[in-house]
């Protein structure tokens, strides 16, 4: 933050504690600012704290152990801060605050007293640090004007508890060193431009902008899930169509096979039509010769004689005379088992004959 | 005049929106499974049909020979009038030369199917039962497309050591 819109104040206040001279601090702001604490965001920086020291005159006991402590109070006026980080605070961006001049005391040596004096928006702008602490700021028009009225900002300084015996100081105006040299009894050396100095100087933020910040930071954080759920969403849609995908190029892959075979297989479902459609002269099983032959060594024994055997396109018939009904009976199961035979045998029940023997009749289809 | 929503606004927005998506996904994802569940389904009959195809194959040089064999074998039917007579006239002489007696042979009509044209001639023999089966045996060469279609066997009842057949006796040529 520039130093023309900070206001620095030192107090003694009688705590050693941050907390409780956070509120004293507060209290000392509603007196001294020209604007409503609330319209403010404010920081501080304890310069000193210890043991008060007691005045001869004070009565023994009285104030012992009590503790006080000098502090540099940095305020700013929110409004100005609004108008001038506008631009940011559009873009939903809220920024660490700081005073850029306190941030120039880290690179100061950290003991002793040193001024320094930059140019900044088109100002001069002095500070005073101590022990590398930013301890009084004033901006003038110019370096000019600076040197003009220097001993009444000198005396500012001093009624205001700043120190200002100098052990050193930086300039950002380096024709005006030796004058500087000789107005502030001090040894100039040249302000390096553009370092990023190391923070140390107190953090500013209005309490507004940290919880804005914070609700940024959940709203993104928010984002950033929806976006992983929305994403890993978008996966599995996409491995669900692709996984549709690849079915429907198997199905494509396996119908193009199908074409391919299916008429190799038409032409052989013809070659296997036609050659059983002429089965009774390719398969030599159904030859009746063969079928004569198999029935014949089918005979349980010489005694089972077969009187008449008929073929036509649709089966056999076999009549014959046994011994017993058993060995006719026997016949047909050997004709059954006998697997050289395509048949599928049955017969009618043996007729007995006067001599004890059985006529039977087997039909295979 | 575009105003921003309230939170109770929000909330029902969120509200209708979150139900609009579950719903939409619903409709979606069931679509999706459906659609994936026709294709398994799919995808599994023609892995089937295409197993069968594959298998019916592996037999296709078989069936090859097979058919080269009929192409090379089966007779083409060259003179209609005179193929049962001389159908006939080849079982005469193979009845002759096994001792097989032919009587009442009687010419049959060709008949026409899709595999085959079909020349018949019906006969009586009367021989001994080695003599038979010689004969049948003779007849029924696969190179010779000789098919008893029917046949009657029985002893002769005038004479028990012989037997007595009636046949149809065909040869199927190759179609038209």
């Amino acid at each position: 933050m520039p130093a023309r819109l900070a206001l620095l104040e030192r107090f003694t206040l009688p705590s050693g504690d941050r907390e409780e001279l956070e509120g004293m601090i507060r209290l000392q702001l509603e007196k001294t600012l020209p604007y409503p604490v609330e319209e403010t965001a404010h920081g501080f920086e304890i310069i000193r704290s210890g043991p008060v020291a007691a005045p001869a005159a004070a009565g023994e006991g009285e104030g012992a152990g009590a503790v006080e402590s000098v502090v540099l109070v940095t305020s700013f006026h929110l409004p100005a801060l609004e108008a001038l980080c506008e631009p940011l605070l559009n873009a939903r961006i809220h920024p660490r605050l700081s005073l850029w001049a306190a941030r120039l005391g880290a690179a100061l040596p950290a003991d002793g007293v040193y001024w320094a004096l930059w140019p900044e928006e088109e100002e001069a702008v002095f500070g005073i640090f101590e022990n590398g602490r930013l301890v009084f700021l004033e901006a003038a028009p110019s370096p000019e004007a600076f040197l003009e009225c220097l001993p009444r900002t000198l005396m500012s300084a001093e009624l205001a508890g700043a120190p200002v015996r100098f052990a050193g100081g930086r300039s950002g105006f380096a024709p005006w060193n030796g004058a500087l040299e000789n107005h502030l009894g001090a040894p100039v050396e040249a302000l390096e431009p553009g370092p990023v100095f190391p923070s140390g100087a107190p953090e500013l933020t209005p309490a507004a902008w940290d919880e804005a910040m914070r609700r940024e930071g959940r709203r993104r954080q928010r984002k950033r899930t929806l976006v992983g759920v929305a994403a890993l969403y978008g996966v599995l849609v996409l491995l669900a169509l692709v996984y549709n995908g690849l079915q429907s190029y198997r199905l494509r892959l396996i119908d193009r096979e199908i074409a391919t075979l299916q008429p190799q297989v038409d032409a052989l479902l013809a070659h296997q039509q036609r050659w059983r459609a002429l089965e009774a002269i390719t398969n030599p099983r159904r030859a009746t010769v063969e079928v004569l032959h198999q029935i014949t060594r089918s005979l349980p024994s010489a005694e089972v004689n077969i009187t008449q055997f008929d073929q036509t396109a649709t089966g056999i018939m076999i009549t014959g005379e046994a011994p017993s009904a058993a060995a006719a009976v026997s016949l047909l199961e050997a004709l059954k088992a006998n697997e050289e035979l395509e048949y599928e045998f049955t017969a009618t029940p043996p007729t007995p004959l006067a001599d004890d023997r059985a006529q039977f009749r087997i039909f295979g289809k | 005049m575009i105003r921003s929503l309230n939170s109770r606004e929000r909330f029902m927005a969120l509200a209708v929106g979150s139900i609009l998506f579950v719903l939409a996904n619903l409709i979606g994802f069931s679509a999706i499974r459906s659609s994936q569940g026709q294709r398994s389904e799919a995808l599994k009959a023609k892995r089937a049909s295409r197993d069968e195809l594959r298998t019916l194959l592996a037999g296709r040089d078989l069936w090859a020979e097979r058919e080269q064999w009929l192409l090379k074998h089966q007779p083409r039917l060259e003179n209609r009038d005179r193929a049962a007579v001389a159908l006939l006239d080849e079982i005469k002489a193979a009845a002759r030369e096994r001792n097989v007696l032919l009587e009442n042979p009687q010419l049959g009509t060709i008949e026409e199917g899709p595999y085959r044209q079909s020349v018949s001639v019906n006969v009586e023999t009367r021989s001994s039962w080695e003599a038979l089966i010689t004969l049948l045996n003779t007849l029924e060469q696969p190179e010779k497309f000789l098919v008893l279609e029917t046949a009657n066997l029985q002893i002769d009842p005038s004479d028990p050591t012989r037997m007595r057949g009636r046949f149809r006796i065909a040869r199927w040529y190759a179609p038209q």
